[in-house]
């Protein structure tokens, strides 16, 4: 165990307060009958380019700064392909490919 | 003046089908007017019909388009808006004296238009005359809050109709980067050092890697769940997604979906797609 240097990492969640989802207008507020907030972009309906809800960037950035973290300049998304029941596109829209700049 | 236009299957229309020329989406009625339908609605141009030159698009990837399906496209139409990413369009455009416009990336808006390849995705205008397709082109282009990758900075360039930088080559010039794309078969794995500019074959294999593992995400909505074509018979989830997509896709389809896979598999991811887009960036 000595030739080996201990590395860990810390993947940690926010929940942002938002109104809205991330990617398309829709309500995100909970206890709302099932396939109520739902619309043609998040029911992975092709033809609906993804828009980033501005705030949530906002309230990222907040709780990056709460915390003391590097804040990059910016910002870079991309697919990560996973076929699942719970993805309608079959991609998540993450950031796979970001490097701080 | 009023111009007829024809939609490529791919552009959405509100309440019509939209097919993208696919046996998957054959039940799929759009929900919505893609933004350059609305924006010809607004003004007197005519929507006269639809056409697919092939499952989405895809087969211009491994095959030219004859000279017969583009003058078939524009029998009754002066214009057509389709998605030219493979550059096969362009091709037999220029072949049989047509004109294919390709406006620079992010300038016409994509909301309604269903995605292929989201690189390289872009409606452009094909067109017997070129200041006609010109007309249209202003009239489709332009930003949109709907397209959250839009190039607002470009956006000048689309809307000066005499300006000399405006983007009319593809069907005419043989240095754009999109008229000459034929890919056959599977691609072999890419070095490092490899110059992209001036070799041809090394940038149609990139296009084919690049192509391919993004048409393979964007096929992967397909699941015959909440809207678009189901299976019969089937004993459970899986079964369904399998037989769904096995009688629904077409073989240019399952071809690009494989090697699209292949390519982003992560034994040869490393080899194929990471070097592909080190390659582009690089160059
Ligand atoms: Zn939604």
């Amino acid at each position: 165990m000595s030739n080996y240097e201990v590395v860990m990492g810390l993947e940690v969640h926010v929940e942002l307060a938002t109104k809205s989802k991330l990617f398309c207008s829709c309500s995100a507020a909970f206890g709302a009958d099932p396939n109520e907030n739902i619309c043609p972009a998040c029911m992975g309906m092709p033809g609906m380019p993804a828009i980033l809800n501005k705030h949530a960037v906002e309230l990222g950035i907040t709780a990056g700064l709460v915390t003391n973290s590097e804040i990059s300049p910016v910002i870079t998304f991309d697919k990560k392909n996973y076929f699942y029941p719970d993805l309608p596109t079959g991609y998540q829209i993450t950031q796979f490919f970001f490097t701080n700049m | 003046m009023s111009y007829n236009v024809i939609l490529e299957e791919t552009i959405m229309q509100k309440d019509i089908p939209a097919t993208a020329g696919s046996k998957m989406l054959e039940s799929f009625i759009s929900p919505i007017d893609a933004t350059v339908v609305t924006r010809l609605k607004d003004t007197d141009m005519k929507i006269v019909g639809r056409y697919a030159f092939s499952e989405f698009g895809i087969s211009g990837l491994f095959r030219d388009y004859q000279d017969n399906e583009l003058a078939k496209a524009l029998e009754n139409a002066d214009v057509m808006l389709c998605n030219d990413f493979t550059g096969a369009i362009a091709k037999a455009a220029k072949s049989c004296g047509m004109y294919y416009i390709q406006p620079k990336y992010g300038t016409v808006s994509r909301y309604g238009l269903i995605p292929s390849v989201c690189s390289l995705d872009q409606i452009g205008v094909l067109c017997k005359d070129l200041d006609i397709g010109q007309k249209v082109l202003e009239i489709i282009s332009g930003h949109d809050l709907k397209d959250g990758i839009m190039n607002p900075d470009e956006m000048k360039v689309c809307h000066s109709g005499d300006s000399p930088e405006f983007p009319r080559h593809c069907g005419l010039d043989p240095q754009s980067p999109t008229t000459e794309v034929i890919i056959q078969g599977i691609p072999v794995p890419l070095s490092e050092t490899l110059q992209v500019r001036n070799d041809k074959n090394l940038q149609k294999q990139i296009k084919q890697i690049i192509c391919c593992a993004e048409f393979m995400g964007n096929m992967s909505r397909y699941d015959g769940v909440k809207y678009g074509y189901r299976a019969k018979d089937y004993k459970d989830l899986t079964e369904m997604y399998t037989k769904s997509r096995t009688e629904a896709f077409g073989e240019d389809v399952k071809l690009a979906i494989l090697i699209g896979a292949m390519v982003l598999s992560s034994e040869n991811y490393d080899r194929y797609y990471d070097k592909a887009r080190k390659l582009i960036i690089n160059d």
